[in-house]
């Protein structure tokens, strides 16, 4: 009984600091991503709320928090609300089986930093991951507005798409490691002392490209598409509820998708790897905290990099970006796969 | 305790959303009672411990087929889906009895199946190996043969689309003067 | 001269290692280590050049009129000229050159001794679209735009320019630059500033 009791206390323990980080950070990433966006076309961003704009997420709250929430006439009030719900769970729970660091002890408990090491950890990643297009489909249709609607549907066909090809990139690295819990995997690249990135390079730009399609990141970014669109399936929700979609897609999904790409490719929490060399680490002062100040440290540097390609790159048109999910990408992963399959096993292990 | 607690949360929330789905008029909310009968179908596979199935469920089911009911239903205007048309009410009442005659079938493999399926023997080898490697292991040892010809029988399927693609492309250029 | 009809499409090395993405990416992140050039607008503002089309204002009587036109439609209308005063002889060419006839309301007085003088000169910048037909009309350079250009408000009345408000904005105008000389680009600190950190190289403006 005992055991249970500090299981779950563990467990409520982890969903809180889980929701707080990602909440939190969630809604930070704005301010980082307009300081970005602001020093690429050479202007300096927020600088007038707290020391250079620190206070600025918080006055954006609070702002869209007293706006007046509008309702488009004959739209679906259930579903319209519904829709901002079934965005936000799915992409809250991915980080359920984000390992953040390894096992450590605290007061004679060991405790692994991830919410639930479950077996197919992976797989309910891409299956949370492909539940956001309901949530973007019934925005599109309950708020009765065409915009929307074209919207949503440009985002479901992407995800349709890109779901297929991201799943079939990271079965390389599935397959070398041999297993699909995201824990596991993490050890395995410790043990075997080489990140799968060097080994499955073409996965992993193959997984980048995904990633940014699923999250309507540019350059696919058809479904919001300013320009057009006037941000697609957003356009009849008004005060918080505008803010959580973005926030949803461009941050939280984001932050979940990289931090898979970190446990997959690059080697989760471990220290920079060179091949043939292992792992070197210029952080080992930090002692214990070094691994989890490595994760957050490539979490971060790839969420960097998928905001420097959004403020470089022009847009794909929607065509384009169908073709190259089944002409280009999905072949490419099925010869990675193919081959991975084939010479894994003979030289691998 | 807390499994018997979670199991039956899940298994009521599946009969009241399939019953959603029977009753709910507008399509779209019968199709977001599908998604939750699929969902918490999954819960009840995750708390019986087969994780894989649960998880094969969430992304096959809830996603990839749901999502083409979403993509047909997010086109039907607002002011169809307001519409109680009883469609089909004479049919139903003829297919009532082969309705029937299905449930009878599929209560008769429960039964047989029951009583042949594995009590758990494979509990053991789900502790050792994991969940996926004894799914795996099961498909190309004991049902190795039922595999292969499912595979078989979606490559035809996969063919006959692309046949039938191509063939209505070249009537559409052979049309154009 | 060989003319270029369209980019020469991407060769396969490009396509496979991405490099047209690569060169762009190289440029942004040049761009984004490097100073920013704009002004931080409440704090900092830039002055307009001399020609910009911003609110409008009546030049007032000063010894500076254009001649002989200013004393040709003074003694056409029997105008009486008082230093200091609008330039203005009523002629309504401003309000015939304008798209919205609408947003200008003119009047002239009599006085006793038999000359005349404008009274109203209302300008309804709600209607306006600043196209600047009306400075061009005005005969006696009487009506210009100047380089006031933060015209927000809380009320509409606000936004109808009279008679008095014209006359300070000239008045206040002739004071300060009615000596500069018009070019486009003004060489004050805080453009000069803008522009040297710009890197562009732009030749020094002639005096």
């Amino acid at each position: 009984m005992e055991g249970v009791v500090a299981w779950l206390i563990i467990t409520l323990i982890k969903i809180v600091v889980i929701l707080a980080i990602v909440l939190g950070v969630g809604a930070y990433l704005t301010l980082v991503e307009r300081k970005v966006a602001a020093h690429i076309q050479r202007r300096p961003g927020p600088m007038v709320v707290g020391w250079h704009g620190l206070l600025q997420p918080l006055a954006d709250g609070l702002k869209l928090l007293t706006k007046e929430d509008l309702f488009p006439r004959y739209g679906n009030q259930f579903l319209y609300n519904l829709a901002l719900v079934m965005a936000l769970v799915p992409a809250t729970l991915v980080f359920a089986v984000v390992p953040f660091g390894p096992e450590f002890e605290v007061f004679g408990i060991k405790v692994k930093p991830i919410l639930t090491d479950v077996n197919i950890g992976l797989l309910l990643v891409f299956a949370l991951g492909s539940m956001a297009v309901f949530a973007i489909a019934l925005a599109g249709w309950a708020s009765n507005s065409k915009y929307a609607l074209i919207g949503s549907m440009r985002k479901a066909g992407i995800v349709v798409s890109y779901e297929v090809v991201i799943t079939f990139a990271v079965m390389g690295p599935i397959i070398l490691a041999g297993t699909l819990s995201t824990y596991d995997i993490v050890q395995k690249q410790i043990e075997q002392n080489l990140w799968y990135v060097w080994l499955q390079p073409l996965a992993f730009v193959v997984y980048m490209f995904a990633m940014l399609a699923e999250t309507g990141r540019v350059p696919f970014d058809v479904q919001e598409a300013e320009a057009e669109l006037v941000t697609g399936f957003t356009v009849e929700y008004g005060g918080m509820k505008f803010g959580l979609f973005p926030l949803v897609e461009w941050y939280i999904e984001v932050l979940s998708l990289s931090a898979i790409a970190v446990v997959l490719f690059l080697g989760g929490w471990s220290p920079i790897n060179i091949p043939f060399l292992g792992f070197i680490d210029p952080l080992f002062f930090l002692g214990p905290l070094s691994p989890f100040v490595w994760f957050i440290l490539k979490v971060s540097l790839l969420f960097l990099f998928v905001l420097w390609l959004h403020w470089t790159l022009p847009r794909y048109r929607i065509d384009q970006i169908t073709e190259t999910a089944w002409k280009v990408m999905l072949p490419i992963t099925f010869v990675n796969l193919v081959l991975t399959a084939v010479i894994a096993p003979l030289v691998w292990r | 305790m807390i499994q018997w607690l979670v199991f039956l949360l899940f298994s009521t929330l599946a009969v009241v959303s399939a019953l959603g789905v029977v009753f709910l008029s507008n399509p779209i909310y019968v199709i977001l009672a599908l998604l939750s009968v699929l969902v918490s179908v999954a819960g009840i596979f995750f708390v019986a411990g087969a994780e894989l199935v649960g998880a094969l469920q969430l992304i096959i089911y809830a996603v990839a087929v749901t999502v083409f009911y979403v993509f047909v239903l997010t086109a039907v205007p607002w002011e169809k889906a307001l519409k109680k048309d009883p469609f089909y009410r004479v049919e139903g009442l003829f297919s009532f009895p082969l309705l029937l005659l299905l449930y009878a079938e599929m209560f008769l493999v429960f039964l047989v199946g029951v009583s042949v399926s594995p009590k758990g023997q494979f509990r053991e080898f789900i502790k050792q190996f994991g969940n996926a490697e004894v799914v795996g292991g099961i498909l190309f040892s004991k049902y190795f043969l039922a595999f292969e010809l499912v595979s078989l029988v979606l490559l035809i399927g996969m063919i006959g689309a692309v046949i039938i693609g191509r063939k209505e492309a070249q009537t559409y250029e052979s049309d154009t003067p | 001269m060989v003319k270029r009809v369209f980019e020469r499409p991407l060769s396969w090395i490009e396509r496979i290692f991405f490099l047209d993405f690569i060169r762009g990416l190289s440029v942004t992140i040049r761009h984004a280590f490097r100073k920013t050039i704009t002004t931080h607008y409440p704090y900092e503002k830039l002055t307009p050049p001399k020609r910009f089309r911003g609110f409008f204002g009546h030049k007032v009587v000063d010894g500076k009129e254009p001649q002989p036109a200013f004393d040709e439609w003074v003694e056409r209308f029997k105008i009486q000229v008082e230093p200091g005063k609008s330039r203005c002889v009523v002629c309504m060419l401003c309000k015939r050159a304008c798209p919205v006839p609408q947003l200008f309301e003119i009047e002239g007085e009599k006085l006793p001794d038999g000359k005349r003088r404008v009274s109203v000169f209302n300008m309804n910048l709600m209607l306006c679209t600043f196209c600047g037909f009306c400075v061009d009309a005005c005969p006696v350079d009487c009506l210009f735009q100047s380089d006031i250009h933060e015209t927000a408000s809380y009320t509409r009345r606000d936004s109808v320019l009279d008679l008095q408000t014209l006359e300070r904005i000239g008045r206040d105008w002739q004071r300060r630059r009615e000596e500069e000389p018009d070019r486009i680009w003004i060489d004050d600190y805080q453009r000069q500033r803008l522009w040297h950190e710009n890197d562009l190289k732009l030749p020094e403006v002639e005096r």
